[in-house]
């Protein structure tokens, strides 16, 4: 029955590479943030989905992620107490808990997670993609910081397609807003040729990120990819992206992967190897962080592993086959924020997971719902019908939320999977009597 | 008619959500087409010269029974998409030919994924307005939009829609803003004989009836309302912020009222006055329409306001005109642009010394008990300190 | 024989249902959930051991044997015997228990005559409780605290005055020990206890000497059968904690299908209102579950809903029914929050509105949520079996009726008077095909 039994050396060889890499790198960030003051470097505030680091690399600036800090908050068990600052002092409960999570810990003294504090943002890149909270959470940023702000308006693809219209309107917004605000703040001038370089970097890199996803079609996958996933894409959606270093660690993933594929491993779990791959699963929506742990072992403990997800494409859908392009810089970093997952439309969010159901052999989609995320939560139900008509595949919905550990109701998630989890067994099987007579 | 006549009228179009008039006025020329378009703002001109009626939904009220619509939503999303797939659903915009879903958040925007699953053969757009506000760049970008649906409406209709068409619609609706700014001014400077029950029913009446009709009523309520000579009651002058999307209850309008607060200004339905000044009817209608958006056009939380020293200044300019007393910040509840806008709003309200009270409702809220008293409580604190 | 057992441990109640090798239930049993979950599910399956050998005795007895009174009649007072016996062992245990509790209280206070008050207390308490067992008496629970409770309440108040002790004493005394009590799992012989009831019928005159020699060698035949627990199986939403091997759990939404197909074996689609939760379910012409949908995490429209409306009225539960029943206009009740349930119901009081009108509102706004979970799971499309502890209350039964009717057309409804064992009922069949495959 066990499934996790630890082979230590497979958690060794593991933390000796990849993963310690991928460490190292986030919290060299942190490091380069947090000395910013001493450095003289800018720092630039800007958000996962349509981020633009190739773009902010030009200008040496760092690239500072705040939903990136409320999850590191929340894993460290700090951003509950944050939260409910900001809730005393006027933010509603209804609303977001990233933005939450943010303004408490700029209330509590802004302290990174390498315990230094954070330098105040030289200026706030609204990549305004796929979320409409991001627009109101940076207006309440620009309030304190009073610092420049630029909107990047990305426009959402309503009718499921990216239009000329929309890509000249991002273009026209990074050639006279975006880049002109960055020349200012950085005093650096624009040089193209540098951007294209860093846009080359990206897909190679980008590259090798996609077949690391894709190698979840093995049987057994050799990923998990959404709770495993998320570390994979830590460098890709945070600051690196762009880099050598990204490049690098890709590289290095992807030659540990195709060693667990040769020797027909299963995912990397925090207990070990998953030993039994006894469910194959499409996830939709964000994890939840507050107990990140907690959730991804009611996976693992089952023999659950997760083959494709949707969460994993918010800071780019590369594996549809989006490149960054370094021939057309601009219109390609325009695709790129346009291209998002949240930017798509709900048609063709329910066509996305169908086709990773199928492609990915999936047993089921479950719907990790997201309380603060409308972005993501609105429409999920339908989704999820749309799905179950269309593949014949069961859905599950669990609600959570994404740091907010009020929010988390481990005997009510963990009575849902284990009801799911044997219903598709007992279906199964079911399946197999029928076969069989 | 008399006042109470006309508004009579108005709230038997309010609370007919099988759309009656709407039904009707399509049922009498089979080339007519009915455009539906959700808060906050669209530009029913487009609808207009393309001869076709654009219709508001606006949710459900209080009185529509949803059965079908909270099967698509969690508890934690507001309550106006699960009523309009209700009204969806039901049938009761069968003779609907499209939905025009602005950028007024997630929820909203997602519902027009959502609305093309469910209504394949419907015309739906997600119309996304632009948060920059140069005409060489977000200017351009909206230009191409409104193009965009022009072309899809012509399609719909098998109508060109001409420069002509186009600049005599926007000339028929600057007659309406003009006449919902007098209605306005009107409830300012005389709320006794204009009560905010009249006010939000001649708006609403305004989502459902063809403009010119809407004028025609508009004239003639306040044509009579004027020669009232109502008791003035000794209520303060208050602003309703926040209620854009979601309708309040009309039950907690009254109940405001009641409770000693004359409401002398509201953001309950923008559209009617989104557009602040007359748009020019000359030169490229599209172009005067894009630029009425970018320059002169009001304020709300779905927008984003690209000068921090601005944030607030609308409703503080709107407390100043309105000789207001005190700002309620009513939003509904799980409402993301309202909710999240009301911290800088409030602190806003907080600098100027703007007395200010906020709660949430949803479209069906069923106890007034706590908003009556939140409101006199409120009142009679103005009262006592100013 | 061999016997299969499932147990269905609920937030309220634990059920268990006996079953024969044919896949016949022998017996059922039920006792309110308590502290110590072990107890609970051995008082379960006892007293479906119990209700089984009474059913073997009853086939026993129409099969050969010669009797001049009803079976029905001698099976009714045996029963009641042994159920005063089962019962008076509980209130020895109950006495032991507040003896031992007063002694401790005199040690600490020296106060005066609190073992006087006591014993007179349980003198009395004895007299009359076996009144509750005479023939022709009614019992308002099955349930030994509830039945103990009430009685106790009443006697030790004349006592306390009696013997001039303070009566919150004496109750506090019975509070702790009631919950001991609870967890002393069951006692009594159960071949000893029957053979003593059937003397105590004798004795009372109740059955002739004739009657008394034939059902007794029937009984020590059935008797001597041995039930021989082959394999249970646990379920409800406390299964986690019960104390089984993870092959004997089965999720309750399984359990709950399985148990519905077996009693209709025709309904495609299970729909289960409980105290704490509310369930679509969606099975197939096997019984086998392909989709299932629960309320989300707002509970909002459950059970306890109407427990809270019930208190809110100052009304039992088991009146809201009936009182709906007598509504003649339909008042709209928008609020199935149990926050807000309570306000709405003042606001529309004071309107004016008439109770029962209310009342049916609120049965509508609850069978309203339960039908968005029905059209989650994915609607109804055949035979509907209605469970749960509100399928007994008949006028959400009747708004259920009319909106099944609106939404999906004239479709078949089950009720079953039993519908509470389903779970425990699917559970052990679950018992059998583990042994069976």
């Amino acid at each position: 029955m066990s499934t996790k039994t630890a082979t230590p050396t497979a958690v060794e060889s593991q933390k000796d590479s990849s993963m310690l890499m991928q460490k190292r790198m986030i919290n060299s960030n942190y490091d380069a943030l947090t000395s910013a003051p001493e450095t003289g470097r800018k720092v630039c505030s800007t958000f996962v989905p349509g981020n633009l680091n190739e773009l902010i690399q030009c200008f040496g600036m760092i690239n500072n992620l705040p939903e990136t800090n409320a999850i590191q908050n929340a894993m460290r068990q700090q951003s509950g107490g944050m939260i409910q600052t900001a809730e005393r002092q006027g933010h509603s409960e209804d609303v977001c808990t990233y933005v939450k999570a943010d303004i408490g810990m700029m209330s509590k003294g802004n302290i990174a997670p390498n315990g230094k504090p954070m330098p105040n943002p030289d200026m706030l890149l609204l990549s305004y993609t796929g979320c409409f909270t991001f627009m109101k959470w940076f207006e309440l940023l620009r309030q304190e910081y009073k610092c420049p702000t630029v909107m990047l308006q990305v426009p959402y693809q309503g009718d499921g397609e990216i239009t000329q219209n929309m890509r000249d309107f991002v273009v026209k917004q990074l050639k006279e807003e975006v880049i002109p605000t960055m020349e200012q703040v950085s005093g650096v001038k624009f040089d193209i040729d540098r951007l294209r370089e860093n846009m080359r970097r990206s897909a190679q890199a980008e590259d090798d990120l996609v077949w690391v996803l894709e190698s979840a079609k093995n049987k057994p996958s050799p990923i998990d990819a959404y709770f495993g996933a998320i570390y994979y894409l830590g460098p890709m959606f945070t600051a690196f992206r762009g880099t050598q270093e990204a490049v690098d660690y890709y590289k290095v993933l992807r030659k540990e992967i195709e060693e667990r594929i040769a020797k027909s491993q299963g995912p990397i779990t925090p207990e070990g190897e998953i030993q039994k791959e006894r469910y194959r699963l499409v996830v939709e929506g964000p994890p939840n962080w507050t107990n990140f742990r907690e959730f991804w072992k009611m996976f693992y403990e089952e023999g659950a592993v997760v083959v494709a997800s949707t969460y994993t494409k918010v800071g780019g859908v590369y594996d549809q086959g989006f490149r960054h392009d370094a021939d057309n810089p601009l219109e390609s970093l325009a695709d790129y924020c346009l291209g998002c997952y949240t930017n798509r439309n709900l048609p063709k969010r329910v066509e996305l997971l169908e086709q990773y159901v199928n492609e990915y052999e999936a047993d089921g989609l479950l719907i990790n719902s997201i309380k603060s995320c409308n972005s993501f939560s609105a429409g999920q139900l339908m989704m999820m019908q749309e799905i179950e008509k269309r593949t014949g595949a069961p859905g599950a919905f669990v609600e959570t939320d994404l740091v907010d550990p009020r929010y988390f109701s481990a005997a009510n998630v963990k009575n849902r999977l284990e009801s799911y989890f044997q219903m598709i067994e007992q279906r199964r099987q079911g399946r197999m009597i029928a076969t069989a007579s | 008619m008399s006042t109470a006549e006309i508004i009579k009228r108005c709230e038997e179009l309010y609370e007919d959500t099988h759309f009656t008039a709407a039904r009707e006025w399509k049922a009498a020329d089979p080339s007519r087409r009915v455009i539906g378009y959700m808060p906050v703002y669209v530009p029913r001109e487009i609808m207009h010269a393309a001869n076709m009626l654009s219709l508001g939904i606006l949710g459900g009220g209080d009185k529509l029974e949803v059965i079908h619509g909270d099967a698509y939503y969690q508890s934690y999303i507001c309550r106006i998409p699960r009523s309009t797939i209700e009204l969806g659903k039901s049938g009761r915009l069968d003779f609907v030919d499209g939905m025009l879903f602005p950028s007024i958040c997630d929820v909203i925007r997602n519902l027009s994924g959502m609305w093309k699953l469910m209504f394949p053969s419907s015309y739906v757009r997600y119309f996304d307005v632009p948060q920059n506000y140069k005409d060489d760049v977000g200017g351009n970008y909206y230009v191409a939009e409104l193009q965009e649906l022009r072309e899809g409406l012509e399609k719909l209709s098998g109508n060109k829609i001409t420069d002509e068409a186009l600049r005599n619609s926007i000339a028929i609706y600057n007659i309406n803003r003009a006449l919902i700014r007098e209605l306005y001014d009107l409830r300012a400077e005389m709320p006794h004989n204009v009560s905010s029950n009249d006010v939000y029913l001649l708006n609403r009446a305004g989502m459902v009836l063809p403009v010119e009709e809407h004028n025609e009523i508009l004239r003639e309520y306040m044509d009579k309302a004027a020669q009232q000579d109502n008791p003035v009651r000794d209520n303060c002058r208050i602003i309703i912020n926040g209620s854009f999307c979601e309708q309040p209850p009309l039950n907690l309008i009254r109940s405001v009222e009641m409770a000693g607060c004359y409401i002398v200004d509201d953001d309950y339905m923008l559209i009617n006055r989104w557009l602040l000044n007359e748009v020019p009817v000359d030169g490229d209608p599209l172009e005067n329409l894009a630029k009425a958006f970018l320059h002169e056009s009001a304020d709300s939380a779905a927008k984003y306001c690209d000068r921090e020293e601005d944030v607030g200044q609308y409703l503080l300019s709107t407390v100043r005109e309105r000789r207001a007393e005190g700002v309620i910040f009513a939003a509904p509840s799980f409402c993301d642009p309202a909710l999240l806008e009301r911290p800088m709003l409030t602190e806003r309200m907080k600098e100027h010394e703007i007395p200010h009270i906020s709660f949430k409702y949803a479209e069906n809220s069923g106890q007034m008990q706590p908003i009556r008293e939140q409101a006199g409580t409120f009142a009679d604190s103005i009262k006592l300190w100013s | 024989m061999k016997c299969f057992i499932g147990i269905d441990l609920g937030s309220t109640t634990t059920k268990s249902v006996v079953m024969d090798e044919t896949g016949k239930p022998l017996g059922h049993g039920i006792t309110n959930s308590r502290s110590n979950y072990d107890t609970a599910a051995l008082v379960a399956k006892t007293e479906a051991l119990i209700s089984a050998r009474l059913v073997l005795l009853r086939k026993a007895l129409e099969r050969d044997a010669q009797l001049t009174l009803a079976i029905d009649a001698i099976l009714e007072g045996l029963e009641r015997r042994f159920r005063l016996a089962q019962f008076m062992v509980q209130l020895g245990n109950l006495e032991r228990l507040c003896s031992e509790k007063v002694q401790e209280n005199q040690a600490r206070h020296g106060e005066s005559d609190l073992q006087g008050a006591l014993d007179d207390t349980f003198t009395n308490l004895k007299v009359e409780l076996a009144k509750l067992f005479d023939p022709g008496a009614s019992r308002k629970s099955d349930f030994f605290r509830d039945l103990a409770g009430s009685v106790y309440m009443e006697v030790a108040e004349t006592q306390a005055d009696a013997h001039k002790v303070n009566q919150d004493t004496l109750i506090n005394i019975y509070d702790k020990s009631i919950i001991e009590v609870e967890n002393i799992p069951p006692q009594v012989d159960m071949s000893e206890t029957f053979l003593t009831a059937l003397d105590d019928l004798l004795n009372a005159g109740e059955i002739g000497p004739e009657d008394y020699a034939e059902v007794q060698r029937t009984l020590k035949a059935v008797l001597a059968i041995e039930l021989e627990e082959t394999y249970v199986v646990g379920t409800g939403y406390g299964r986690a904690r019960l104390p089984f091997p993870k092959e004997h759990i089965r999720s309750e939404i399984l359990c709950h299908g399985l148990g519905a197909h077996l009693m209709y074996p025709n309904t495609r689609t299970v729909l289960d209102i409980g105290g704490q939760d509310t369930k679509g379910i969606q099975v197939d012409e096997n019984g086998i579950v392909v989709n299932f949908q629960m309320n989300d995490r707002c509970a909002a429209g459950c059970g306890r809903y109407l427990g809270y409306i019930a208190d809110e009225m100052q009304l039992g539960l088991h009146e809201l029914g009936p009182m709906a029943m007598k509504s003649t206009k339909q008042v709209t009740i928008n609020s199935t929050c149990t926050v807000f349930a309570g306000a709405e119901l003042r606001d529309r009081l004071s309107l004016g509105e008439k109770r029962e009108d209310i009342m049916a509102g609120l049965h509508r706004a609850i069978i309203l949520r339960a039908m968005s979970i029905l059209s989650r799971s994915g609607g109804v499309d055949n035979e509907l079996t209605f469970t749960g502890g509100v399928a007994k209350n008949e006028a959400a039964v009747k708004e259920l009726r009319k909106l099944v009717e609106d939404n999906y057309g004239d479709l078949k409804i089950n009720i079953d008077p039993d519908s509470i064992f389903t779970g425990a009922l699917g559970a052990a069949e679950f018992a059998r095909r583990a042994v069976e495959a």
